[in-house]
This record gives C-alpha cells, structure tokens and sequence, in this order.
C-alpha cells in the first residue's frame, strides 16, 4: 500500500482522488493534503469520508511540503497545483524522498526544466507525468496505423486543435490568463498536443518557429469590437445571461472548491475574459522540424464555436487522417446552461446536428482507396484513456506495446517545444532545440 | 462590327489550349489570334491543327521565335501577348511585350524570382502597358463562395487560417517529371504552386502579407529518397514498357496530347516532358511548411504535400463572430495504372492532360467521397452547410467567367475577382519569401522584397 499525498487541491485532483478511493484503494491510500486553501481541502474531505473513510489527509501547507513527506512517510506525491509551482514543488519532494506523479505541463519555463533534471540526476527519483490524451483510444489507434508501417516514413504532420468558447474562454477566467502563471497555452495545453506527435513520430523535435497572439478575448480586443463596459467577473447579481460570463453559482463543485475558498486567498476563478491582465494568446501557430526529417504545422484556436482536432500525417507510403468533434456547437441544453469542457464531460449532439459529436481514422496507402481504421473503445473521459491511465499510474505498466506510460523526457520533449514555440513568439526567430542545453534523449 | 484585340500566344505548351478555345469561341467578336509566338513547330503545328478544328481562320498562324518577340509584336500588329511559356522566362517575355507595345495576359505564377518581378513592374511603370494575371483559383465557385463569406462580416475579423493543400501521386508526381522539378525554373512549388494558394488568402481577407516563415525539403521523390527506401535501378524516363508496371512511369504514348505536344516535338528540343520522378536532378520541395502573418493581424498555417494518396484541400478561417470551413476532395485516390474507371477529371474539364484522369464517381461505401462542402459557424450557433452554386463549364464554371474577364474586362466585378499585377506581386512575394526563409532559416519579411504589395 503506497502513501500518497496530494498536492494543489483544485479541480484537477479530484481524477486521483477518486481513483484512489475507488478503483485503486487496494494499492494506494491518501495520507496527506498539501494546499494553501482550508475550503478547497474541506471540499476533498468530503469526498473521502463519502468514500467511507472516518479519517481525513493530514493538512499541510505548500511550504511544508518536506515536513509532510517525513511525518507522514509519504511514498509519492501527485502534483495538481498550477503549472508554475510544479518545478518548484515536485523538486522538493524529491529531494524529500518521494517519487513524483504530476499533471502535465511538467512545468512552465527552461528555468524549470532544469530544474528538474538537476533534481532527477540527484535523487534517482521516479517522475511519471500524466499524458492522458496519448491513453485516448483514437490517438492510441492512430499511433498503431504509424508503428505499423502502413503509410511509410513520416514526411510531415498538419495539425489543428479548436478549442470552442466555453472550454477554451475558461482559460482567460483562471490563473491560466497570466503567462507568469501558465507559460500561456502553447505549453499549458499545446504541451498535450507536441506530446501526442513526439509520440506518433517516436521523433524529437528539432527547431521551432511560431506566431500568434491575442486576437479575440482580453480588453483591447473587446473595445475594439464595441463591447461597452463589462463586469470584472461571471457571478454577478442579478445573474448574467452573457454566455462568455461564467456564473460558480451554476456548478456546485465550483461553489465549494472556488466561491467560497475565495475569502482565504482571494482568488478568482470566473474572470471576465474581456477583462484587462490577459498576457497569454488566443490564436497560435507554429512549425516544428523533427530530427528525422518531417516538419508539423499545428495551430491552436480557443474561441471556436465547436471543439476537436483535425490531423493529417503524410508518409512515404500513404496518408493517415483523425478528425475528432467533441462538441460540434455550444446551443444551451433545456436547463440553459452549457458544459465548461466537452472532452471530459461528454457532448450529447442534438437532432439534425450538422456536425454530430465523432471521431474518425481515414488511412489511405498510395494507388489504394482510402479505408476506414476501427477506433476500438473510447467511451469515457477524455475518450476512455483517463482509466487507462490511472491503472498504469497507480498499478504500474512497464510493457505496454504503445509506450503510453510518459516519462520526465518525454515531458521535457513536449513542453520544451512549447517553451521554443513560446520564446519564438516573442523574438520573432526560429529557436533551435539544441541551443537550449537540455538533455532530451 | 466592333474593333477585335489581335492576341499572339507566347508559350505553346498545354497551359494555351483554354485561351485557344477561348478566342475560337466565346470571345471571337472581341478577340482574334494573330500569331505564335513558340520555338517549337510541333507545338505550334499542334496549335494550328487546334485552330483548324475549331475553325479559326487564318491558319497556320505566323509562328514567330521567342527572340522575335518584338517584331512580331510590330508585324502583326499585336494588342495582348497571352504568355504560357514556362514561369522562369515570364519575365523576359512579359517585360519585352510591354516595351514593344503590347499588354499582358500571363499565367500565375507572374514570374519564379524577385529580379523578375522587379523588372515586371520596372517596365509596367516605365511603359503604362496592362498585366493582368490569370488566377483561376479565385473563380472556382467554391472559392468565390468563401470569399462571400469572409466579406460578409458573418466570421466577424479574422484572426487565423488553417490551411492544407495535398496533391496526389499522379497531379503532383507530375511536377517532379517536367521543367518544374528544378528551382531556377519553377521556383519550387512555393512559387508555382503555392502562390495559387497564397493569392487565394490575400483575397479571401483582403489583406498583405507581412512576414514568413517556411521549413520543407524533398523527402519523397527524387534519387537520394528512392535510394534510402530501397528502390532499384529506375529507367531515366516513364515512356516504355516498364509503364506498364510502374505507376510513377508517365506513358507520353498513352495520351494523345502529350504524345502531340511533347513526344513527337522531342526532336527539336530535346525537352523529356516524362522524366523519372526518382532519378535526379531533383532540385524542388515536395513537403512544404508556412507561417505566414498579414498586416490586420491574421497569421495562417499552410502545408503543400506533393505525394498524397487523393487530391484536394481543407481550409478552415476563424474569426472574431465564428468560423467557415472548406473542404474539397478533387479525386479521392489515384487508379495506378490507365483502365476503364480512369476517366477524365469532372471538375476540370479543360485541363486535358492525362494528370487529371481518376474516377469521376465514387465507388459504393467509398469513405471518402468527391466534392466541396462550406460550411460556416458562429459563435453559440449551429453549423451550416453554405450551398456552392456551379455554373457549367470548367472548375465548375469558373474558367468562363476568368476567360470573361481577360478578354472583355470585368465592370461588374464586387467581389474584385480579377487579379491585376499588385495581387500577383502579393502572392509572389510569399513565395519568395518562404523560399528565401527556406535558405536562410529565419523569418524574412515581405515588405523587405521591396516589392509593390498595394
């Protein structure tokens, strides 16, 4: 039975959490909470006394992190604090002696990227970042057309990721919206995506180049369009009817783990996305070169009025295409409320939709037809590959033919492009991956 | 009856045979052919036979050498040089024609290479003479349709473009076995063909190229690729029996245009119209990658694949109010070899080469299935399907309405359909610069061409 602790107690633990008091309570048990919010700690005590649990985690604070690790023999810590705490945190309980689960990114800057390897090499700790979307059946199924052989040698990868204006827009509520914070989305969430090709090509990226920047949401853009004046937040009295308003009132889960943590810290969670402080991007587009020869244009849109992705990798031998709708509009449901993110919750599509909720693998070899591939599995969150990945997690999974399981390098390998993609960004050159004196293989 | 503008044609290839029928038809009460302008006498013999058939009189028209451009223009009392010579001798051709005193009709691209534009509009400033270039694209109803989108507001501003291009293994072979497939001729792909693509955007947001980036590289065709997959010795050109079993072998023999036009005319030039796509020298792209910028603020993301299985392309446009997407499949795969499903391309009519041959209709069950399909959402709203009207005719009626343009001007033309020399320089300078980023590895501003761009 390993100890785990828990830190950052937001809405991202809760996967673990319940993992942990659920499928996985025979293997592993939490002892401890690490956390700055008493609300938002309370809020997962109550999950685990609805478990059945008369006992409670241990609390401790960020800065004590060390403390825990020794007085509670904690064997592992999970790390789902904001992505700009992740090196700092989960070096620290190496160093304590725990091994590392963390939510990817695995952190926001080069600064931090060295900073755990340095702390790796020391401690011969374990770091196992959580790359859901690789355990996603489609993506899995796609990564087998690839290793097969089927289309040949890749050539070049065109990819595009929609995020609509519900889960996209949530992104210039949160933390996220400062680039001090979340490294801005190239490597907060296109980390995923870089991920997911580093892995399909079982390549490492070379140079990178990219250009974006923000487009649509923030005050600027807002006052440009003719928007007048707005509230600061989404939860205002009388409630709002602005579908970019999010009201914490609407989701009980928000009331307790936000609304009402925010007398603690002050924290607010439900920012007007038109509101001024946004330094991250809404609209990016970058060029990776792969050291074996094939480049990938990718882009990222948050402000689409459906969410999915479209990818098409080019072989010498043919062509293989996924196109993926999670949620093909954002019309109300009968209640009149929509939900934050389609890939987790699960979109139901209304009759008629003209873009129904799907995904769909076309391979197509050179002088042949194309043919559809089976996706087999999928149902669940983050199409079906969340379960996977709490088994491999917590139950270990060293053979698996896929190589799902991610390591620290392959983090190092994600995150640095969209560290490069990020730095691009701003001096309006390529940045070469090798100048940046990481050990990525 | 009213005056007619005397046309020569400079450049008798396969690209001329729409003007041909062009003036033989629609436009003969405005327009009439004077003279060739072409090296070769097969081609121009080809043309003549062409001319014959449709009835023109006058044949054989007075076929002139490319070096007495100038006194062909004097002799025949030439108004319009329609130019479809090769792209890299765009600008001797174009610019000589203006300085003798003739307008310009030329193929895009308008010319492979900034010396070139340059002296283009050195000499279109210097003589007052007309250039217009001739983007069909831009008349294809699909394409028109977008545009009608994207002006009307319904996307609101736009903020980005997703864009992908793939050709096939038949249409996109083909530029690996012809003058293309080397850079100083062509300008690589970027050039030739991507500057369809590059005008497509300028003109969809109405807006200039500001800075670009590319990466790319020739990872499929060509002898080092062939060699590093294993391929044996290869014949050096695709006419023989060996066509038999190579797909990639063009068969100049089984089509009787490119029998007439480049077989039989090898005799005096020596030009292999049907040269091994895998034996060098190769000196041209065929994976493309581009991020380009423009002034409002918009950036696109563009990738040329030149070896695919089927042919067509996805452009997806999100702006400030929602988003319009494109899809278009030419031809959902490439028949290996000539057979009884290998008919001529619906959609093309008019381009009769043997490249554009695949199955008009889709099998049963195909998943992937010929056509165009708009669709447009915005924000908080459902998709919808924008319909695409198609008029008869070419490109699904597109190249009637061009042809319309060139030979008797476009007065009624809202959607600013027709492309004159500073939407050429636009498109160009983006391949130029993608080329000239492809060199240096850095990002190189368009502006910095010193090209006209407005």
């Amino acid at each position: 039975m390993r100890r785990y602790a828990v830190v950052g107690t937001g809405h991202r633990a809760q996967m673990y959490v319940e993992a942990l008091l659920g499928e996985h309570a025979d293997v592993g048990r939490i002892v401890a909470w690490c956390e700055p919010n008493p609300v938002r700690m309370d809020y997962y005590d109550a999950l685990v006394r609805g478990a059945g649990h008369t006992e409670v985690p241990a609390r401790y604070a960020p800065e004590d992190i060390e403390r825990m690790i020794l007085e509670q023999s904690v064997d592992t810590v999970i790390v789902t604090s904001p992505d700009h705490t992740h090196a700092e945190l989960a070096t620290r309980a190496m160093r304590a002696g725990a091994d590392v689960v963390i939510e990817k990114p695995l952190t926001t800057d080069l600064a931090g990227s060295r900073r755990f390897i340095e702390a790796l090499e020391d401690t011969g700790r374990s770091l196992v970042l959580t790359f859901n979307y690789r355990y996603a059946a489609r993506n899995s199924a796609l990564k087998e057309v690839i290793s097969s052989g089927e289309i040949g040698e890749v050539t070049s990868v065109h990819f595009e990721w929609l995020l609509d204006t519900m889960h996209g827009a949530d992104y210039y509520r949160r933390w996220h919206r400062d680039r001090e914070n979340s490294g801005g989305l190239l490597v907060h969430n296109s980390s995923h995506h870089f991920d997911l090709v580093n892995w399909w090509l079982d390549d490492y990226p070379s140079r990178v180049f990219a250009s974006g920047g923000l487009r649509f949401y923030g005050d600027k853009n807002a006052r440009a369009r003719g928007l007048g004046k707005r509230p600061e937040r989404g939860t205002t009295t009388p409630p709002s009817h602005d579908p970019f308003a999010l009201d914490l009132r609407d989701d009980p889960r928000l009331t307790a783990l936000y609304l009402d943590a925010e007398k603690h810290d002050g924290y607010l969670r439900d920012k007007d996305v038109f509101a001024p402080g946004i330094t991250i991007e809404d609209n990016m587009s970058v060029l990776v070169d792969y050291t074996r020869g094939a480049s990938l244009t990718y882009s990222l849109n948050t402000h689409s009025p459906w969410e999915g992705y479209r990818v098409g990798i080019n072989g010498t031998e043919g062509r293989v295409e996924l196109e993926v709708v999670e949620r093909g509009s954002l019309l109300p449901r009968p209640d009149g409320r929509r939900d934050l993110d389609a890939s987790k919750t699960g979109h139901v599509d209304l009759p008629g939709e003209l873009r129904p909720r799907t995904q769909r693998i076309l391979v197509q070899r050179h002088w042949e037809s194309s043919r559809e591939i089976p996706i087999v599995g999928g149902e669940g969150a983050h199409g079906g590959g969340d379960r996977q990945m709490l088994a491999d997690v917590f139950r270990g999974n060293s053979d698996d033919p896929l190589g799902r399981p991610a390591n620290y390098k392959d983090g190092l390998r994600s995150v640095v492009v969209g560290i490069a993609a990020t730095s691009s960004l701003r001096i309006g050159l390529p940045v070469r991956i090798d100048d940046l004196g990481l050990d990525l293989l | 009856m009213t005056h007619r503008r005397r046309y020569a044609i400079a450049g008798l290839g396969n690209r001329a045979e729409m003007y041909v029928e062009a003036i033989a038809g629609d436009h003969a009460d405005v327009a009439e052919l004077v003279a060739w302008c072409e090296p070769n006498p097969v081609r121009a013999a080809y043309y003549d036979a062409r001319c014959a058939e449709l009835d023109i009189g006058g044949t054989p028209l007075p076929r002139y050498e490319p070096d007495a451009l100038e006194r062909m223009i004097d002799s025949e009392r030439v108004d319009v040089v329609i130019v479809t010579t090769p792209d890299f001798t765009h600008a001797d051709v174009v610019t000589r024609a203006m300085r003798a005193g003739a307008d310009v009709v030329v193929e895009k691209p308008l010319t492979i290479d900034l010396a070139g534009a340059l002296a283009i509009d050195e000499a279109r400033v210097e003589t007052g003479r007309d250039v217009t270039v001739t983007f069909n694209y831009r008349y294809s109803p699909r394409n028109t349709a977008l545009k009608e989108v994207v002006r009307s507001g319904e996307i609101g501003e736009v903020t980005s473009v997703h864009f992908e291009w793939v050709l096939d293994t038949r249409h996109g072979a083909d530029y690996f076995r012809r003058w293309h497939r080397l850079k100083e001729q062509s300008g690589g792909l970027l050039v030739h063909k991507s500057s369809h693509h590059f005008d497509l955007v300028s003109w969809w947001l109405d807006d200039v190229p500001e800075r670009v980036f590319a990466s790319g590289g020739l990872r499929f065709y060509g002898p080092a690729n062939a060699g590093a997959r294993g391929l044996g010795a290869r014949q050096g050109r695709g006419t023989g029996a060996h066509s038999a079993t190579d797909p990639f072998a063009l068969d100049l023999r089984d089509d009787a245009r490119l029998r007439d036009l480049y077989l039989l005319a090898e005799d005096h030039d020596g030009y292999l119209r049907d040269l091994d796509v895998f034996t060098g020298p190769i000196t041209i792209e065929d994976n493309l990658a581009v991020l380009v910028d423009y002034e409002r603020g918009a950036t696109m993301t563009y990738s040329l694949n030149a070896h695919s299985p089927w042919e067509g392309y996805t452009v997806a446009v999100n702006g400030t109010a929602g988003r319009a997407e494109l899809t278009v499949v030419e031809r959902t795969c490439v028949p290996p070899f000539p057979g009884q499903d290998d008919v001529l391309d619906a959609s093309a009519v008019v381009d009769k080469g043997s490249v554009s041959r695949g199955p008009a209709t889709d099998a049963p069950g195909a998943v992937r299935t010929r056509g165009n399909r708009l669709v447009v959402q915005k924000h908080w709203e459902e998709a919808r399907e924008v319909p695409i009207v198609e008029g008869a005719g070419g490109h699904g009626g597109g190249d009637a309405k061009l042809l319309g343009h060139v030979f008797r001007g476009a007065d009624d033309d809202p959607l600013g359909l027709r492309a004159g020399y500073v939407d050429g320089f636009r498109s160009l300078a983006v391949g130029i610069a993608a080329n000239l980023s492809l060199e240096t590895g850095a990002a190189e501003t368009v502006a910095g061409l010193g090209l006209r761009l407005r």
